[in-house]
């Protein structure tokens, strides 16, 4: 037996096993039968090992070189490295939807096996949502997409072989993280069903989900952070995020899971807002299979490939039109067992805060999809309008500076009610810092700031948005850092007057093991104020394209950059050009290139090149060179290069503290771990 | 999983190495596709093992119904209570932490506490199924809800460490010295 058929029945099986599964679930519901309920049950662990199994034969298939498989042929070739001919499994289309089934099995199981004891009312329904959802997928690979689908005549002996832009390392992980954080949103979303249909709405549901939530959103900013770093080093553009519809498809439920992991504190500690969280729920998911739709069915980006795959584009909008109808059905006919029984006693609440948070959240979101989905409503109307960047900026950059002014005002409210007397105390010591950051930042970098926007002078009358925004940002960056440091000392100080005498390091441990979610979120938030910082630093980058010979220079700020030569080289995927680039530093600037060249003292030389794989030798790729500081990128990459003349066209960046992104990504995600680690020490409070 | 299926699991991968072991001493070659089709293998075992538990399960007994209490609409389930006392006990913990980092004034702390104590003493009568409560933690939390607590503390305070304790404690909750004699 081939391969391709073995997985075609593999398939087959898993459709009808999945299909079982959800019927043994509502039946088992619908009749009370524990019987089939745990048979559905251990239906859900068979459809795990099941597609477990499909994926294991494709990896074989790719490992081996099986390339009577369409999918394989297509996707990888024989001479690729091991290790991207395993994750050429994620490569396109139909593979990738395999491993969305993959992970979404493997994640249903996980979450009925932990909460199959703790929320035996809940769990016939969660199975019946995540096997509908789960059966939704496998029927894309059994009718249209079938990864194991053969060459029928004229079986080829070798691959095309996969896109060199995507044999990296980032793109290997990106996806994977990405799709990890979509799929695993799913679990939330059964669980809200769940609890909407039995009408068990209280918050039972949502201890099961927080973790989750926790979990998928960890993967999504890690997946989002990941695509940025990739775009940064391989498309060699200069920038990490252009707003483009694929990215925006991963932002948009990390808005709504980012609002639905505040808002559920508020529900938690004082009952309200139960609606709105199942909202975000809801909308979460909703968005992550709305993602998945926009970047695989090219919806967004162009027409054309909306007409190449009608089916699977209309398939999807409609499994994306019965999710919202069945959701918010379901959320319409429990409304009336939603009521809050508590409601908001002051503005000036830490409840309030959040709800602030969570409606900025949610705009930012309804906006970025509007935003995005735009240019293709706009086609069917008429004129095809193209939304760029800037308009994006224009309205997402104070959005984001508002939210992180409200991470720096909302640790310092008190929950139901802050007094005057204590506003001012919490609020002198942050404000102070907030005023003297913008100071400092103000002194130091008006003048770079002023370079990169083009202008010599201050004018008061006519300031460049960067400047403004960009103190804004350093001024938002310095008060936020004193709020989060300010309730560090004082937690330590509260925990310190109650048991005199343990040490600081103590104090802090033992802080940490009381509000562990609380302090958790205050280091994720630090990591948010990395990232701004790093952000900041876009006010006053610098871009220069050049065509430079060996031998000429620019200058890039304080840097000079020289043109040092050019080599070529030969491996057996690839020919190589590549340039040697010099930068330089103390040189006394002068006008005139050609005298810049023997000045100053070389810090770092950089080798940007072109690749031009033998498989796609009309796509060459372009190899970025940065010489990386705490304080700026010096980011060189090359577009054209003509050998005989030795003219370099040269694209060089100053980015300055765009490091500051991934180091606060790393905070964030230590930050998450802590939060996420600490779900059983609290259950154990709970019942002392 | 079952004494047996531990058995079985331990037998298959003894069988597995040494069948492995046997094929090295013989010369066979291990690449990776040989380590996918073997783990292929691995996992269409344990899906075989899988579906048979499915029809175990469908074949097993039907005792006792799920118990699944009906939801009419308005009333309030006792694990609704429970879930409302545990939310104001950790108010009133994180209230008391609040007042401690300053963010509220004494007399804000004072009101808002008090409102939380007799909620919670509501709940706990909501929670207890005829209505009662131990006389003596009637008595307890009398005291605990009449009392301001600035006043409890200050009389309170351990005399060994200089801990304040609450109003009804009987040894100090930090070094362990008797409290009993401070307030009778």
């Amino acid at each position: 037996m081939t391969i391709s058929l073995l997985g075609t029945i593999t398939i087959l099986v898993l459709f009808f096993v999945a299909l079982a599964t959800v019927a043994l679930a509502i039946l088992g519901a619908y009749q009370r039968s524990e019987r089939m309920v745990d048979a559905a049950v251990q239906g859900t662990y068979t459809v795990a090992t099941l597609a477990s199994f499909a994926s294991a034969l494709i990896i074989y298939a790719f490992v081996s070189g099986d390339f009577s498989i369409q999918y394989v042929q297509h996707t990888s070739d024989a001479t690729m490295p091991l290790f991207f001919k395993v994750t050429a499994f994620w490569g396109g289309l139909d593979g990738s939807l395999l491993f969305w089934v993959l992970l979404l099995s493997v994640f249903s199981a996980i979450a009925v096996r932990a909460n199959r004891r703790r929320h035996a009312d809940l769990i016939p329904h969660v199975i019946a949502t995540l096997g509908l959802i789960d059966l939704f997928f496998i029927g894309l690979l059994v009718f249209l997409k079938n990864p194991f689908e053969p060459f029928l005549l004229d079986v080829p002996t070798s691959g095309r072989g996969l896109n060199p832009l995507l044999q990296n390392a980032y793109m290997v992980i990106h996806p994977p993280s990405l799709y990890l954080g979509y799929v695993s949103l799913a679990v939330p979303y059964a669980f809200g069903i769940a609890a909407l249909v039995t009408g068990k709405v209280d918050s039972a549901w949502q201890a099961s989900v927080r973790r989750w939530t926790l979990f998928s959103w960890l993967f999504l900013t890690l997946g989002l952070v990941l695509g940025g770093l990739w775009a940064y080093e391989e498309l060699g553009w200069g920038g990490y995020w252009a707003w483009d519809p694929v990215e925006n498809a991963g932002l948009l439920p990390w808005f709504t899971a980012s609002a639905f992991l505040h808002s559920v504190m508020i529900q938690e500690r004082r009952g309200m807002l139960r609606v709105w969280n199942l909202v975000l729920v809801i909308a979460s998911f909703w968005l992550s299979i709305m993602g998945t739709f926009m970047t695989r069915s090219g919806i967004v980006q162009s027409v054309h490939a909306f007409g190449e795959d009608p089916m699977l584009a209309w398939t999807f909008g409609v499994f994306i039109g019965v999710i919202l109808v069945v959701s918010f059905g379901l959320l319409i006919w429990r409304l009336p067992l939603l009521r809050a029984r508590a409601e908001l006693e002051s503005l000036l609440s830490r409840e309030f805060a959040f709800i602030l948070n969570n409606w900025m959240l949610m705009v930012m979101a309804l906006f970025v999809l509007g935003a995005t989905l735009w240019p293709t409503l706009s086609e069917h109307v008429g004129q095809r309008v193209t939304i760029g960047p800037p308009f994006f900026e224009r309205v997402m950059v104070p959005l984001g500076l508002a939210l992180m002014l409200l991470m720096g005002v909302g640790p310092l409210l008190a929950w139901r009610k802050t007094s005057t007397a204590s506003l001012q105390r919490q609020f002198m010591a942050p404000l102070l810092a907030g005023a003297v950051t913008t100071v400092i930042a103000a002194l130091v970098l008006v003048d770079p700031m002023l370079t990169a926007a083009g202008q010599t002078e201050l004018d008061m009358a006519n300031l460049p948005r960067g400047l403004t925004w960009g103190l804004a940002c350093f001024g938002l960056c310095g008060f936020t850092t004193a709020t989060i440091t300010q309730e560090f000392v004082r937690g330590i100080s509260a925990v310190r007057r109650g048991t005199p005498g343990t040490s600081l390091v103590d104090a802090s441990i033992r802080l940490l093991r009381r509000a562990r979610r609380r302090y958790g979120g205050y280091i994720i938030h630090l990591g948010v104020v990395l990232m701004f910082f790093g952000w900041a630093g876009n006010s006053y980058k610098i871009e220069r394209k050049a065509n430079l010979r060996p031998g000429d220079a620019l200058t890039l700020g304080d840097y000079v950059i020289v043109h040092a030569g050019l080599r070529t080289s030969e491996d057996w995927q690839k020919e190589m050009i590549t340039a040697d680039v010099e930068v330089r530093v103390d040189a006394a600037v002068q006008p005139g290139t050609r005298s810049l060249a023997a000045q100053g003292e070389v810090v770092d030389t950089l080798q940007p090149a072109r690749w031009w794989y033998f498989q796609l030798p009309d796509q060459p790729t372009t190899e970025v060179a940065r010489y990386m500081t705490a304080g700026a990128d010096v980011y060189v990459s090359m577009q054209t290069v003509d050998m005989t003349s030795g003219w370099t066209q040269l694209r060089v960046f100053y980015n300055p503290l765009v490091n500051w992104i991934w180091i606060g990504t790393s905070v964030m995600l230590l930050g998450c771990a802590i939060c996420i680690g600490t779900r059983r020490r609290d259950k154990d409070q709970s019942h002392v | 999983m079952s004494a047996r299926g531990r058995w079985l699991l331990l037998s298959v991968t003894l069988a597995v190495t040494l069948a492995g072991g046997l094929m090295v001493g013989m010369g066979a070659e291990f690449d990776a596709s040989v380590l996918v089709l073997s783990l292929a293998g691995v996992v269409l075992l344990a899906t075989l093992r899988q579906m048979f538990a499915v029809v175990v399960a469908l074949a097993g007994g039907d005792e006792g119904a799920l118990a699944q209490a009906a939801v009419a609409p308005g009333s309030v389930s006792r694990s609704a209570l429970a879930q409302e006392q545990r939310r104001v006990l950790r108010a009133i913990k994180e209230l008391d932490f609040d007042h401690a980092m300053g963010k509220l004034s004494t007399a804000d702390h004072t009101t808002i506490l008090q409102r939380y104590k007799l909620r919670a003493v509501e709940l706990m009568r909501g929670l207890d199924e005829d209505g009662t409560l131990h006389p003596q933690t009637v008595t307890a939390l009398e005291r605990g809800v009449n009392s301001s607590p600035a006043r409890a503390a200050s009389s309170h305070d351990c005399g060994a460490c200089g801990v304040s304790n609450d109003a009804d404690a009987r040894f100090c909750k930090a070094c362990g010295e008797g409290l009993v004699e401070a307030h009778t």
